[in-house]
Parts: C-alpha cells; sequence; structure tokens
C-alpha cells in the first residue's frame, strides 16, 4: 500500500488505523505475530506456559507503545528484540530453574507415535542430554543457537534484536556449538556416531 | 583458510549462514585438516540429533493471549483515570445502598406501628381522659416496667374513650381504681395529678309521704353536676366540677 509516497507494509497499515483509533487493528496486529512471538519466547524460556505469559507481556507492551510508532518502523525487528530481553530476564529472575522442558515438548522431542518404542527412547534420552547442555551454554551463545537452531530469526534479525552485527552472531553460533561439542564429550551422542 | 577462522564458521556453516564463497572455503580446508573435518562432523551430530520443531499454539490458546491482553488493556486504561472519575460509582453505589436502607426502615416502621403523633394530635385535651392512675412510684421498680406504665399511659392519652377493664389491666395498673379521675396537664402529659373525688352526698331530705319507696335515691351514684336538675339549694352546697380545668386547679390550688 502506498501512503505519501512510500510503500507500507500490512503491519504499517494496521499500525496507522489504530492510531486514528481503530481498535480492531490492534487486533488484527497480535493474530498476525502471536506465533512467532510465542515460538521466539518458547525458545528462550523452554516452558510451553512461560512462553504464553511472555508473549502476553509483549502484546501489552506493544499496547502501550503503538501510538508512538511510525508506520515505516520495523515492528518484527521491535517486537523480536521487546521479546527477547523480556524472555532473557525472565530466565534470569528464574536462574535457570525452569530450564525443563515441559510434558508436551517432550512428548514432541520423542519423535512419531509411529516410531520404535527403543528409538523414541533413545532420542528422548539424546534430546534431554543435548538441552541441559545447551541450557548451561553462556547466555548470548544460548539465544543465538535457539534462535537459529528452531529457525526462529536470521542472522541479520537477531543481529538487529542483541544489537550487534551479523558477524558477531556467527561468532555467537560458533562458539555455542563448539561449546556444546565440548560439554557432550563423551557422551552417547558423540560415542556412539565415533563407534559407527 | 586457517584452522581457528575455519572453526569461527563452522557454527554459521551447519545453519546455512555463509556465503557461497565461506562455505567453499571451509569445504576446502576440512578436507585437507583431519581436525576441522572431525569438529565439523561432531557438531553436525550434535545439531541434527537436536529436534528443531516448536511448538505450535493452538487457537485456544492463541484466544487467551489475546483475550488476557486485551483485559490487561482495558485495566491499564481504566487505572490511568483520575481517581475521582474512578470512585464516582462506587459513591453512586453506597448512595444507592444508604438510601434503600433509609427508606426501608420508614416504610417497616410505617406499617409496623400505629401513627401515634397523629392520634394524639386528634385526641381531645388531656383533661378530660379519664386513665387509670398510676402506682407509686417505687424506688426499685425497674425500667421495664416503668416504661410499660408509661406506654399505657400514652395509649390512654391516645385512645380516651376506651376504658381499662380491671380484668385486661396489666399488672402494673392492676390495683388502679377504674373510678377514679386524674388530670393530666397539658404542658406534660406523664405527670398525672389525682383528682380527688367529689363526694356528692344528699342533704337529708325531709320524709315526705310522697315518697317513692319503689325509686329509691341514689345514694351510690355520685352527682358531679346538679345545675341542670338539682335545686339553687343543692346547688350552693355541692362544688361544681362541670369543667375539669377547674377540677384540675381545684385539689392543688386549695391546698
Amino acid at each position: 500500500m502506498r501512503q505519501k509516497g512510500t510503500v507500507l507494509t500490512e503491519d504499517g497499515v494496521l499500525i496507522s488505523r489504530f492510531q486514528e483509533g481503530e481498535a480492531e487493528a490492534f487486533d488484527r496486529l497480535m493474530a498476525l505475530h502471536t506465533d512467532k512471538v510465542f515460538a521466539l519466547a518458547w525458545g528462550v524460556l523452554q516452558n510451553r506456559e512461560d512462553a504464553m505469559d511472555a508473549a502476553q507481556e509483549v502484546f501489552i507492551k506493544l499496547h502501550s507503545t503503538l501510538p508512538r510508532f511510525s508506520p515505516s518502523d520495523n515492528l518484527n525487528a521491535w517486537l523480536y528484540r521487546v521479546c527477547l530481553n523480556h524472555c532473557i530476564d525472565r530466565k534470569r529472575r528464574a536462574k535457570w530453574t525452569s530450564s525443563e522442558l515441559s510434558d508436551d515438548d517432550w512428548e514432541r522431542l520423542q519423535g512419531s507415535k509411529d516410531d520404535e518404542p527403543e528409538f523414541r527412547a533413545y532420542q528422548s534420552e539424546m534430546g534431554r542430554i543435548i538441552r541441559k547442555a545447551v541450557d548451561q551454554l553462556p547466555e548470548r551463545q544460548r539465544v543465538v543457537f535457539i534462535l537459529r537452531h528452531y529457525k526462529l530469526l536470521s542472522i541479520n534479525e537477531i543481529g538487529d534484536a542483541m544489537g550487534c552485527t551479523p558477524g558477531a552472531v556467527k561468532a555467537h553460533l560458533s562458539r555455542a556449538t563448539a561449546n556444546l561439542r565440548d560439554r557432550l564429550k563423551g557422551t552417547v551422542i558423540l560415542e556412539a556416531r565415533e563407534v559407527d | 583458510m586457517k584452522c581457528r577462522q575455519a572453526q569461527e564458521l563452522i557454527g554459521a556453516y551447519l545453519y546455512g549462514d555463509l556465503s557461497a564463497e565461506e562455505m567453499r572455503d571451509l569445504r576446502v580446508h576440512a578436507q585437507e585438516c583431519t581436525l576441522c573435518r572431525e569438529d565439523l562432523a561432531s557438531r553436525g551430530r550434535i545439531v541434527s540429533s537436536l529436534d528443531d520443531s516448536v511448538p505450535a499454539l493452538s487457537d485456544e490458546e492463541r484466544q487467551r493471549i489475546a483475550w488476557s491482553v486485551r483485559g490487561a488493556v482495558r485495566k491499564e486504561q481504566y487505572s490511568r483515570k483520575p481517581l475521582a472519575a474512578r470512585l464516582v460509582p462506587t459513591f453512586a453505589l453506597a448512595g444507592v445502598i444508604v438510601a434503600g436502607v433509609f427508606v426501608g426502615r420508614y416504610v417497616i416502621s410505617r406499617s409496623a406501628s400505629p401513627p401515634a403523633h397523629r392520634t394524639v394530635a386528634k385526641s381531645p385535651a388531656g383533661p378530660s381522659v379519664k386513665i387509670k392512675e398510676l402506682p407509686p412510684a417505687d424506688k426499685n421498680a425497674n425500667s421495664d416496667q416503668l416504661a410499660d406504665q408509661v406506654s399505657e399511659l400514652i395509649q390512654s392519652l391516645m385512645y380516651p374513650s376506651a376504658t381499662l377493664q380491671p380484668d385486661r389491666a396489666s399488672a402494673s395498673t392492676r390495683a388502679l381504681s377504674p373510678d377514679r379521675h386524674y388530670v393530666i396537664p397539658q404542658e406534660n402529659p406523664f405527670i398525672v395529678t389525682p383528682v380527688p373525688r367529689v363526694e356528692t352526698r344528699p342533704a337529708p331530705a325531709p320524709p315526705t309521704p310522697d315518697a317513692d319507696v319503689t325509686n329509691p335515691p341514689k345514694d351510690s351514684v355520685p352527682e358531679v353536676n346538679k345545675s341542670d336538675t338539682g335545686t339553687d339549694s343543692e346547688a350552693t352546697q355541692l362544688p361544681r366540677v362541670t369543667d375539669p380545668k377547674n377540677a384540675e386547679t381545684t385539689p392543688s390550688d386549695n391546698n
């Protein structure tokens, strides 16, 4: 959509409608971004209920900030930055104690229900070990690894959200994988493949 | 490409975040360097062992988030209102409740008790009322008895024509003589002054031969006012107590 010589995205159109007093525009914005914000929050918090709470708080903050938005602003970048900072703060407050996966998430990690029970148990055990190692990573490495591993954000989006360059994001990602390798050395994940 | 530079790029390589040139350089280095090749393989196993699917929200969960956000937004907008504006509904509700209580009490009081003040206003003046005599004030009488007496006195004032039968009298008034007259001053109806009975003893009539033996003289009935029917000589002997106001002042003034 073209407005005053600038091309507005759907987000930009909804932002200007909201600023003109159309409350339903905010509902539409929420519907467009809820899945992404929830996934981002889940990636950091690794807990479904916590991620839903975090998504709610991000949208509440968005509602109070939206009147000051410019329709040409990048809403995605703002949402990711606010969501990441909120989840990292939340994770710090919880002192990493709520990093255990919920039952649903464990069920998801156990693979397809058509798989052999032994294979599902093996996958589940490997997933639990890796998740524990990921939780022990330094904060920035952990966030970058999760955002990339779950394909939540691109390298450039992570850089925008975390306030660093794409090169720094790549470096964090490489250090994260190197750290995981060191932490998982001698475990069934690496040894089993080496035997093969 | 050196090993240190290669290890800095392995992580991005695993997720396809390197440029085409960087990817090619890293592959070439890994073919030549055993350590870097094994490192690339190890990290690849870890990454591939960890599931990368993200749990999706159900429709119900999406609605739950939306409702929570709307509720929080409304609450925030409400809290931004001035305190006076927020308290208006509270004060209005309190006013309605207080008014309801007062109206309810007024309606109940009207339906439960007779309008005493109206009866008193319409009733004749106090001095003409014939009431029972209150018992002498007992120092040990409790307040209930006193209240009972006062209420009966008020009832008598309100319904002066009603005569209290001895069998209906309460215990506190049973000893009273229903035939005695009492004066109630208008300025203070609770002070009752007994009026001494005027004994109208007829003068001994001279025996007349025409005396009707069938109609004996009414000795037992006190004749208070004989002006209408009595003779002049009788009128001079009997006090006139026709006016209750005069009667009220008579005993006390004479004393």
